[in-house]
C-alpha cells in the first residue's frame, strides 16, 4: 500500500517524527476565543511563510539584498559548490583578486538567510579587521563587530578577530566555550603547521561550517597542505603516513605524487578559481607628481620632524602610548596638509601629556601652521585636474584636507562630490550617484567608497599616502578591479625630502607595488613584518636622527621588502602547478 | 513580471493591512506608518522603499529583498497577525455540484440524484514543516478537516485562501482541538517521504564522516603506536580525544530533525450536500457522496483499494473509487479521467532511496516561484 496523504493510512510510526510546536496550542486557544485580524490578514501570512520557506540551496537568494556587488559567474559557482557539494566546508583558494572575501560573505549571508548560521567567527590577521567589518556590514549587511574586550564574545553573535588575539587568554577560552555555527579564517596558510598554537586554536572550536581563505594553500612543502585539509575535514587525505607514503615525491616534501588521485581527493574540499586566458585586468599606470614644497611649508615641516623625533626618542619610558600614537598622526598629517596638522597641534599644546617645554614648542608649530594658507600640493592637484576632462577619485586620509580642497576645487570651478565616514548612508549613496552624474571628482577620505562600484572612474590620485600600504591598495582597489575595463592611472602627489618619499622608494622602487593585483600586496608584507606592522617599522626609521642611519635602516628594509616579493612569487608559482586541475577558470 | 514584483505586492499589502498609507511611483513605495507599526518595524514615519539593488538610495529609499532585515520584520510582522479567520463559502456558479463531480471523475449530470445541503464546518490548518541537519528545508501545508471527521486531507494553497463571506462569529469553535490533532496526524503522513528522504540523505552524510573520522584518528593511533611502542598513551589518549569531539561534532551537524508549527487557523462554514450517483460499467453501482464549494472535493465512500473511509474520491476509467493517494499510483497503470489536482512541487533533489515520492506541499514556494520566472 502506497502511503496515502489522508490521516490513518499507515501502520507504522515515522523514522523521524514531526515534533509540533508547543505554540500551537495557544492559537488554537485565541482561534477559538478571540477576534480575527480579517481575511486579509490571514491571506498574508500564508503568504508570508510561503516567501520565507527555505527550499535547500536550489540557488542563492541573497543577490538582490547585497549591495556593490557584481555580480560573477565564477563566484556564484563556488558559493553554491560550497553550500550544495561541500556541506559548508571548504578552502576557498582563489587566485589574488578573484574574491575570496565576497565568496566567503555570499556563503555566511546564505546561511544568514536559512537561519543556519546565528553565530560566526571571522578570524584574520591584525590589519584586515576593519576591512571585514567594513565589507561584511556594507555589502552583505551582516552585523559583524570588531573583538574590543573578552565581553565581545558573549555579547556580538557576529565576531571578527585577529587569530593572534583570539588565541590568546582570556579569550581562548571564550571562544572554544562558545558554539559556532561558521568559522571564516582567511590567510588560512597561517594554519599551516599542526603543531602550532594557531592550528590548535583553529582545530578546537567548535564549529558546525568552516572556511579556510587563502591564496597559497602551500607554502614550504606539501605537509601545509595536508595539515590545512585535516584541520577541515580529517580523513580526506587519509593519515599523515599513508599521505606522506601516497602524495609526497621527494624527500623535501615540495614535489606532489600521485597527483591525478591528490587533486581529485582536494576537489571535494577546495575551490580555487583562476584567472581565464581572457581574462586580464586593464594596465596600470603610474605617475609620481613630486612637489617641492614652499619656504614656509619646508620650515614647518622639518619643525614638526624634528619635535616628533625629540618626543620619540624620548617616548620611552616616559611618555604614555597615547602620546606615541600621536605623533605617529602628526608625522603623518603633515605629509597630507598644514591644514590636518594645525588642528592636531592645536589639541597637543595643551594636553597634559607632554611637558612644559614641549607644550611651548607645540604652540610655536600650531601657529606656524596655522599662518599657512596654501598648500603647493593643493595648486599641483589643481594643474593636473585641469590637464584632462576625466573623472578623478581624489583620496586624503584627513577630514581637514578634504575640506580644504573642496575649497581649493570648487573655487577653481571643478566640480566636487565629497564622501567621508561622517556622512550618514544616504549622503554616501548620494556622492556617489552624484559622481556617477555630473561631478567631475570624488573627494574621498578613507573609508571613501569601500563596497561601492566605482570602475566608472579611471584616474586615482593619492593625495597623500597612508604609511599603511595595505590602505593605499585598497583605494586602487576601488578601481582597480573585476570589471575594470579600461586603463587605470593612479597618480602620487608626494613632497620631497619627507617621510612619503621614503614610502614611495620602497613600494613604488623596490616592490613595484603598484603592478601587484589588489591583495597581493598582503601576502608579501605578511611575510615581511614579524611583529611589527609596516607602519610602525617605517616610523622606527624615520624617528632615527642621524641621516646616515636612516639611509641605511632603508636599504635593509627595502632588501628584505625584495626577498619577501620574490619568495611571494615563487610560492605563487608552485601553488598554480601543483594545484592547476583543482582549479576553474574564472571568466572574463 | 519583474523578479520582485510579487514581493513588492506583499510588501505593499501588509503594511497597508497593518495601518500604513501606502502610495507606489515608479519603482518606489511611499509608506507613512502609524505609531504602532513605526515600532513595531522600527522605521520613521515616512519612508520609501525599492526592490531593485540598482535603485537603492533614490530618496534615501531602503531596500527590500530577500535578506534584508526590513523584509524580515515585515514578513514576522504578517505571521504574527492573521492567525485565524472564519467565514462562510459561497458557490462560484450554480453549477458547482456537478462541475465537482466531473472534476473528479464521476458522472456529473446522468445518474446523479441531489439530496439536501446543510451547513457544515470545515477547519483548515496551514503549517509550516522544516527539517534542519547541516541544510535545511520547508514546506507549507494546507489540511482541511471536516468538523467531527476522524480524516483530513492536504489541499492546496490557492484553495485555501478562496475568499469567503462575513459569517456571525460562532463563539467557540467546538472540535477545533480534535480537528487539529487529526490535521497534525494527516500532516505526519503528507510529509513521511519528504522527511524520510530527507533523513536518509542525512543519515548517508553522517555515515560517511563518522567512517572518515574514524578511518584517520583509528589510523593515526596505529601509527603512534608503531613509532613509539610505548610511552605514546598520553599522545594516543589526546588523539582519541579529539576523535570524539570530531564525532560529536558531526553528529549535531547532521542529526536530521523535523518540526512543524501551526501558521494559522480558517473556520470555514461551507454549503454541503448530498448526492447519489449511479456508477455504470464492470462495477456498476450507487455510491453516496458529498460535496462542498469550499474544497471542490468529492468525498463518502471508501477506497476500493485501501479501504479508506475518508477524504476526496476519484473515479479510475476502470470506474474504481480511489482515495488521493491510491489514484497516484493508480494512474501509472491506468490514466485517470480526472487526475486528481495535484499539489506536488519537483524541486531538484539528492538521489532518494527506491520507492521514495517527491515531497508534498509547498505549493505556493513554487507557485510563486514559476509566477516570478514568467516575466514581463
Amino acid at each position: 500500500m502506497s502511503a496515502s496523504p489522508e490521516a490513518g493510512s499507515s501502520s507504522t510510526e515515522p523514522a523521524l517524527p514531526l515534533a509540533f510546536d508547543p505554540e500551537d496550542r495557544e492559537v488554537l486557544r485565541l482561534a477559538g476565543t478571540s477576534a480575527s485580524d480579517g481575511a486579509r490578514a490571514w491571506r498574508l501570512n500564508g503568504r508570508a511563510h510561503r516567501l520565507s520557506l527555505v527550499q535547500g540551496f536550489d540557488r542563492l537568494l541573497s543577490w538582490p539584498s547585497l549591495r556593490g556587488v557584481t555580480r560573477y559567474e565564477h563566484q556564484e559557482r563556488a558559493a553554491l559548490r560550497v553550500l550544495r557539494e561541500m556541506r559548508g566546508r571548504a578552502i576557498l583558494a582563489d587566485e589574488v583578486g578573484l574574491g575570496k572575501t565576497v565568496e566567503a560573505g555570499l556563503v555566511l549571508k546564505e546561511y544568514a538567510i536559512r537561519g543556519l548560521v546565528g553565530r560566526a567567527l571571522i578570524l584574520t590577521p591584525p590589519g584586515l579587521r576593519t576591512q571585514w567589518r567594513e565589507e561584511m556590514q556594507e555589502k552583505f549587511s551582516l552585523p559583524f563587530e570588531v573583538l574590543r574586550s573578552v565581553q565581545d564574545w558573549e555579547r556580538h553573535p557576529f565576531l571578527i578577530a585577529s587569530l593572534d588575539t583570539a588565541k590568546r587568554e582570556p579569550h581562548g577560552s571564550a571562544a572554544r566555550g562558545t558554539a559556532w555555527d561558521l568559522v571564516v579564517v582567511d590567510e588560512a596558510h597561517h594554519l599551516k603547521n599542526r603543531e602550532s598554537r594557531n592550528w590548535r586554536f583553529v582545530a578546537g572550536l567548535h564549529k558546525k561550517y568552516m572556511l579556510l581563505l587563502t591564496a597559497t594553500p602551500i607554502q614550504n612543502d606539501m605537509d601545509e597542505l595536508f595539515n590545512l585539509v585535516s584541520l577541515l575535514k580529517p580523513g580526506q587525505l587519509h593519515t599523515y603516513e599513508e599521505f606522506q607514503t601516497r602524495y609526497v615525491g621527494s624527500p623535501d616534501g615540495r614535489m606532489p605524487a600521485r597527483v591525478t588521485e591528490l587533486r581529485s581527493r582536494l576537489r571535494d574540499v577546495m575551490v580555487r578559481n583562476r584567472r581565464g586566458i581572457s581574462f586580464t585586468l586593464p594596465p596600470r599606470r603610474v605617475h609620481s607628481l613630486p612637489v617641492r614644497l614652499s619656504p614656509e611649508e619646508r620650515r614647518l615641516y622639518d619643525d614638526v620632524t624634528d619635535f616628533v623625533r625629540d618626543a620619540w626618542g624620548m617616548s620611552i619610558g616616559r611618555l604614555p602610548l597615547t602620546a606615541k600614537l600621536i605623533l605617529i598622526v602628526l608625522q603623518r598629517e603633515i605629509g597630507s596638509s598644514t591644514f590636518a596638522t594645525a588642528r592636531t597641534l592645536a589639541k597637543m599644546q595643551d594636553s597634559p601629556m607632554f611637558g612644559p617645554d614641549e607644550r611651548e614648542r607645540l604652540a610655536d608649530l600650531a601657529r606656524q601652521a596655522m599662518a599657512i594658507q596654501d598648500n603647493v600640493k593643493a595648486s599641483r592637484l589643481r594643474d593636473f585636474l585641469r590637464s584632462s576632462d576625466e573623472k578623478a577619485l581624489v583620496f586624503t586620509q584627513y577630514l581637514r584636507t578634504l575640506e580644504y580642497l573642496k575649497r581649493v576645487l570648487e573655487a577653481d570651478g571643478i566640480t566636487v562630490a565629497v564622501y567621508h565616514g561622517s556622512l550618514a548612508p544616504a549622503a554616501k549613496d548620494e556622492a556617489v550617484r552624484a559622481f556617477r552624474g555630473d561631478r567631475r571628482v570624488f573627494l574621498s577620505t578613507e573609508a571613501g567608497g569601500e563596497g561601492r562600484n566605482l570602475q566608472f572612474a579611471h584616474t586615482l590620485v593619492n593625495y597623500d599616502l597612508p604609511w599603511n600600504p595595505l590602505r593605499i591598495e585598497q583605494r586602487i582597489g576601488r578601481v582597480h578591479r573585476l570589471g575594470q575595463e579600461r586603463e587605470v592611472h593612479v597618480v602620487n602627489l608626494w613632497a620631497e625630502d619627507t617621510v612619503e618619499q621614503y614610502l614611495i622608494e620602497l613600494l613604488d622602487r623596490k616592490i613595484h607595488m603598484f603592478e601587484l593585483v589588489v591583495g597581493e600586496l598582503d601576502l608579501i608584507l605578511g611575510d615581511l613584518e614579524g611583529r611589527k606592522s609596516f607602519e610602525e617599522l617605517l616610523m622606527d626609521i624615520w624617528t632615527l636622527k642621524e641621516a646616515e642611519a636612516r639611509r641605511a635602516a632603508m636599504q635593509r628594509l627595502g632588501a628584505a621588502l625584495v626577498r619577501a616579493r620574490t619568495q611571494y612569487d615563487a610560492v605563487k608559482e608552485w601553488n598554480d602547478e601543483v594545484l592547476r586541475p583543482v582549479s576553474e577558470e574564472a571568466p572574463a | 513580471m519583474s523578479e520582485a514584483e510579487p514581493l513588492r505586492a506583499f510588501v505593499a499589502e501588509a503594511l497597508a493591512d497593518a495601518g500604513a498609507e501606502v502610495t507606489g511611483h515608479g519603482g518606489v513605495l511611499w509608506v507613512r506608518s502609524p505609531e504602532s507599526l513605526r515600532q513595531a518595524l522600527e522605521i520613521p514615519e515616512t519612508l520609501a522603499l525599492v526592490f531593485e539593488s540598482e535603485r537603492v538610495g533614490e530618496f534615501g529609499a531602503e531596500l527590500i529583498a530577500p535578506g534584508s532585515y526590513l523584509l524580515e520584520r515585515i514578513l514576522q510582522l504578517a505571521m504574527r497577525r492573521g492567525r485565524w479567520d472564519r467565514g462562510k463559502a459561497q458557490p462560484e456558479s450554480d453549477r458547482w455540484i456537478s462541475e465537482a463531480l466531473a472534476g473528479a471523475g464521476f458522472p456529473a449530470t446522468e445518474g446523479v440524484s441531489v439530496g439536501e445541503t446543510k451547513d457544515g464546518v470545515l477547519f483548515v490548518f496551514t503549517f509550516r514543516v522544516a527539517l534542519t541537519s547541516d541544510e535545511k528545508r520547508e514546506t507549507f501545508h494546507a489540511i482541511v478537516v471536516p468538523a467531527a471527521s476522524e480524516a483530513g486531507w492536504e489541499i492546496p494553497a490557492d484553495l485555501a485562501e478562496a475568499p469567503l463571506s462575513p459569517f456571525p462569529p460562532p463563539g467557540l469553535s467546538p472540535g477545533l482541538e480534535s480537528a487539529y490533532e487529526v490535521a497534525a496526524r494527516t500532516l505526519q503522513e503528507a510529509t513521511r517521504d519528504f522527511v524520510e528522504t530527507f533523513r536518509g540523505n542525512g543519515l548517508i552524510a553522517l555515515e560517511e564522516e563518522v567512517h572518515r573520522i574514524f578511518g584517520y584518528f583509528d589510523g593515526t593511533v596505529r601509527e603512534v603506536r608503531a613509532a613509539a611502542p610505548s610511552g605514546a598513551e598520553e599522545v594516543v589518549r589526546a588523539i582519541e580525544a579529539e576523535r570524539d569531539r570530531r564525532l560529536t561534532e558531526a553528529l549535531e551537524r547532521f542529526e536530521p530533525h523535523a518540526t512543524a508549527s501551526l501558521c494559522s487557523v480558517r473556520t470555514v462554514v461551507a454549503p454541503t450536500t448530498a448526492a447519489r450517483v449511479r456508477m455504470e460499467g464492470e462495477l456498476a453501482r450507487e455510491v453516496d457522496v458529498v460535496v462542498d464549494p469550499f474544497t471542490r472535493s468529492v468525498r463518502g465512500p471508501s477506497c476500493d483499494r485501501c479501504g479508506q473511509p475518508a477524504g476526496p474520491r476519484f473515479v479510475l476509467p476502470s470506474r474504481e473509487i480511489l482515495c488521493t493517494g491510491c489514484a497516484a499510483t493508480g494512474a501509472e497503470s491506468a490514466p485517470l479521467r480526472a487526475r486528481p489536482r495535484s499539489d506536488t512541487p519537483r524541486p531538484r533533489r539528492r538521489a532518494a532511496p527506491a520507492g521514495a515520492r517527491s515531497p508534498p506541499g509547498s505549493t505556493g514556494r513554487f507557485r510563486f516561484a514559476s509566477s516570478r520566472r514568467r516575466g514581463p
